[in-house]
């Protein structure tokens, strides 16, 4: 069953005068060129969808640049969208049934080797894929409004990466749900876990290392930050995150090298600045950062406080992404 | 914190997808990648989703591009050097063939290293004389020895070395000629003598190169008479002294057992010539006049299977006898040629129908010609009946011809050593026999001139 209820169609009043003067002759091209007509999309319900997009993504301008785009500007953005994508997902969100076959034609096989791929396991993989697929289809309404995961796709990468990102998102979303999970019977003979709470670093039992460290992470940037993460944390292989930040391999170990070399003088020196010796804090550096515990080195001894980069990586994060994209979209 | 009911803390599956695709903006990916930075769940997200988009990325498995090997790398790495050094090897291999050639040429001129030095011919041959108390005259005993060989050796080194290589070729001389022959200066007899030799290059390669011929009885033992009178030779000769050069033992005469001279059939590859005495000049030692002979008849046989005649037709059938090739060719022409094949010439039919084979005898040895002799020694000749003498016939130069007569020695002079027969084995004939297609037989002893059979 298709849901036929049209989403995300409202259209402000302020996108049809330019859109009618401006860049009318583009969107007509693109919409010819798509066959958005195949797909049950009349050419108003398109030209909306695109510049609705257009807004939200200031045309690929800065924030502050947006409501000075030209035409040019306008039509350059609109070219580099994946229109037949784009109108395939919002068709299929208006609940087109020519849509939907064509749809599952495309992606069907494609979303399930993506979701086995994803988690590595053929019934894990089919089952993500197929509760993707009732998402997708099905009926979730909020605010009184259906909402489908699809009318989020803004055309800008491919749908299928797109499929394959939300697949990703579920399937993350689940794991950390239900990682910590396990039987009854298989907690019995185990000792007690060491309490999660307990790695929480207290402001006040912080040893002297995990503000030297802190201290250290946070004079490198985003990018060093992230290379620290991935590869320490996370266990990433270089040529994984090279993939990801489309770098070359050895790119991402030079980086990785340096970055290093920076957070080990710069923790030296800050605890030589607290008082330590030069051996001594080099000895508290001999450990790896993924594993570091200050209480197993000397430092803080008497109260056992484990400190872990990974909890001061992850707390490095201070206000949400949207906060800080409309900070950087405000600069 | 769940992300679902928290969206905003954490960037959507479009974006995210954007990030991976790398179609976002500068500005976005930088906000992106610090969002990472600190948020484990979307770097999960971002690296799953790129790891399950790599299988189909990656190209198809159907036409894996094939690697390059090591060999590959390194002929594509140094493939700009190729051209020199590929001119630079087409230099070297000019250069060394032109210098290669004429010495291979020269060596073909000369002696193989396996002919044995004059000195030990002589001095063996000399131990022999005084045992068996022999006036050995100069020419019969330099007849005796490979004289051609160390002629040979004479006329590949110059000046004083062609003197002394002379010396030694001209044998076991009695001992007052010997001093003669290091004192004076090389005559024009002798030059004239060591010159003689002029083997062409294709002989050189064939007695190079040829198979080893078939094994072959010595035709006839050879052996010294005792002399009338000698007592020239039995007085010390200081033949090692005199006779040093050289090194090895002869070719054709393996040693001088006693009181016998045995020349064993020439080894293989070994080229051999034929030495011929000159007159002695007028108180001047024997001289030797060497003619070219390939002997290697196998050799000849296949050149002539492969020369080119002037018919333009193949060769169906060669044989070689001494220096002369006689062949058919495949309409049943008969050609001869005398210098290994370089040049035919067309022998006229004097038999009736086609010529479909000629033949040799086997086991043909070279032969040692006395100076001004033109007939090789009778190898035939029964024990103690002397040798043709020199200057029995007239044309030196002749091929030779059919064994003559035994009686035809009978007039050598008796101070001659005299060169005998052992035991006489079967010798054959030296004849060309040359079969048609009638079944008729012809021979031909110069391969010119046939008669029936």
């Amino acid at each position: 069953m298709v849901p036929t209820q049209p989403v995300g169609t409202a259209i402000p009043a302020e996108l049809a005068a330019p859109a009618q003067c401006a860049v009318a002759p583009a969107l007509e091209e693109l919409w010819r060129a798509c066959e958005a007509e195949a797909c049950g999309l009349t050419r108003d319900e398109f030209e909306q969808i695109v510049l609705r997009i257009g807004m939200a993504q200031n045309f690929g301008q800065a924030a502050d640049l947006a409501a000075e785009t030209t035409t040019a500007q306008q039509t350059a953005f609109f070219a580099t969208l994946r229109m037949a994508d784009l109108v395939l997902a919002r068709a299929c969100a208006s609940g087109s049934e020519r849509a939907w076959e064509r749809f599952i034609a495309l992606y069907r096989e494609p979303l399930l080797r993506a979701g086995i791929a994803i988690t590595g396991n053929e019934s894990l993989g089919r089952e993500l894929a197929d509760g993707l697929y009732a998402e997708l289809y099905g009926l979730t309404v909020r605010d009184g409004e259906r909402r489908c995961p699809l009318d989020s796709y803004s055309g800008r990468g491919s749908l299928m990466g797109w499929l394959r990102t939300t697949l990703a998102q579920r399937h993350v979303d689940r794991h950390r749900r239900t990682h910590r999970e396990q039987p009854l019977d298989e907690t019995g003979d185990c000792p007690a876990p060491a309490a999660e709470s307990a790695a929480q670093p207290d402001e006040r039992g912080l040893p002297l290392l995990a503000g030297t460290v802190r201290e250290a992470l946070e004079r490198e940037g985003p990018e060093e930050k992230f290379l620290l993460a991935s590869y320490y944390l996370d266990g990433r292989k270089l040529h994984e995150i090279a993939a990801v930040l489309g770098v070359h391999e050895a790119t991402v170990s030079r980086k990785l090298k340096k970055v290093t070399a920076a957070v080990r003088k710069q923790i030296v020196r800050g605890l030589e600045r607290r008082g330590m010796r030069r051996r001594e804090a080099e000895e508290a550096l001999a450990t790896d950062p993924r594993d570091l515990t200050a209480a197993e080195h000397g430092f803080g001894a008497a109260d056992r406080e484990h400190l872990r980069l990974k909890e001061l990586l992850q707390s490095s994060q201070s206000c949400p992404f949207k906060e800080q994209a409309g900070q950087g979209k405000s600069e | 914190m769940n992300p679902m009911t928290q969206p905003d803390l954490h960037p959507d599956a479009d974006t995210l997808n954007a990030f991976v695709e790398h179609v976002l903006p500068d500005a976005e990916r930088a906000r992106i990648v610090a969002h990472m930075a600190g948020c484990g769940r979307c770097r999960d997200i971002v690296f799953l989703a790129r790891a399950a988009a790599e299988p189909e990325m990656a190209p198809s498995p159907a036409r894996p591009e094939p690697r390059p090997g090591w060999f590959s790398k390194a002929f594509a790495k140094w493939r700009v050097a190729l051209i020199p050094a590929a001119a630079l090897a087409s230099v070297g291999a000019i250069v060394l063939w032109v210098q290669m050639r004429p010495a291979r040429m020269e060596m073909a001129k000369a002696v193989p290293q396996s002919v044995p030095p004059a000195s030990e011919m002589a001095s063996a041959a000399m131990e022999e004389a005084q045992k068996a108390a022999p006036a050995i005259s100069n020419d019969r005993l330099v007849a005796a020895a490979p004289a051609g060989a160390k002629a040979t050796a004479a006329a590949r080194i110059p000046g004083m070395e062609r003197k002394k290589a002379a010396a030694p070729a001209l044998g076991a001389v009695e001992m007052d000629q010997l001093a003669a022959t290091k004192e004076m200066a090389v005559t024009p007899e002798q030059r004239r003598a060591t010159s003689a030799i002029h083997l062409d290059a294709r002989s050189a390669a064939l007695a190079r190169y040829a198979p080893p011929p078939e094994p072959i009885s010595p035709p006839a033992t050879l052996k010294f008479t005792p002399p009338q009178a000698a007592p020239q030779a039995q007085a010390p000769q200081p033949a090692d002294a005199a006779l040093s050069a050289g090194g090895k033992k002869p070719a054709t005469v393996e040693a001088f057992p006693s009181p016998a001279l045995v020349p064993s059939p020439a080894p293989p590859n070994i080229l051999a010539v034929h030495g011929e005495l000159a007159p002695p000049a007028a108180g001047g030692p024997a001289q030797v006049a060497v003619q070219p002979q390939p002997v290697n008849g196998v050799a000849m046989v296949r050149l002539g299977a492969r020369a080119k005649l002037p018919s333009g037709l193949r060769t169906v059938s060669a044989a070689a006898l001494l220096n002369r090739l006689v062949v058919v060719d495949s309409a049943g022409s008969v050609f001869l040629s005398q210098d290994g094949g370089k040049q035919w010439e067309a022998v006229p039919a004097q038999w009736s129908g086609k010529a479909v084979a000629v033949q040799a005898p086997k086991g043909v040895h070279p032969l040692i010609l006395s100076a001004g002799q033109s007939q090789p020694i009778d190898s035939t000749a029964a024990f103690g009946q002397p040798a043709k003498t020199a200057g029995d016939e007239e044309n030196a130069n002749a091929v030779p011809s059919p064994p003559p007569p035994a009686g035809a020695a009978a007039a050598r002079a008796p101070d001659k050593p005299t060169v005998m027969t052992k035991a006489p084995p079967p010798v054959p004939a030296l004849f060309f026999k040359l079969v048609t297609d009638r079944h008729e037989v012809w021979v031909s002893a110069d391969g010119k001139l046939w008669r029936e059979q």
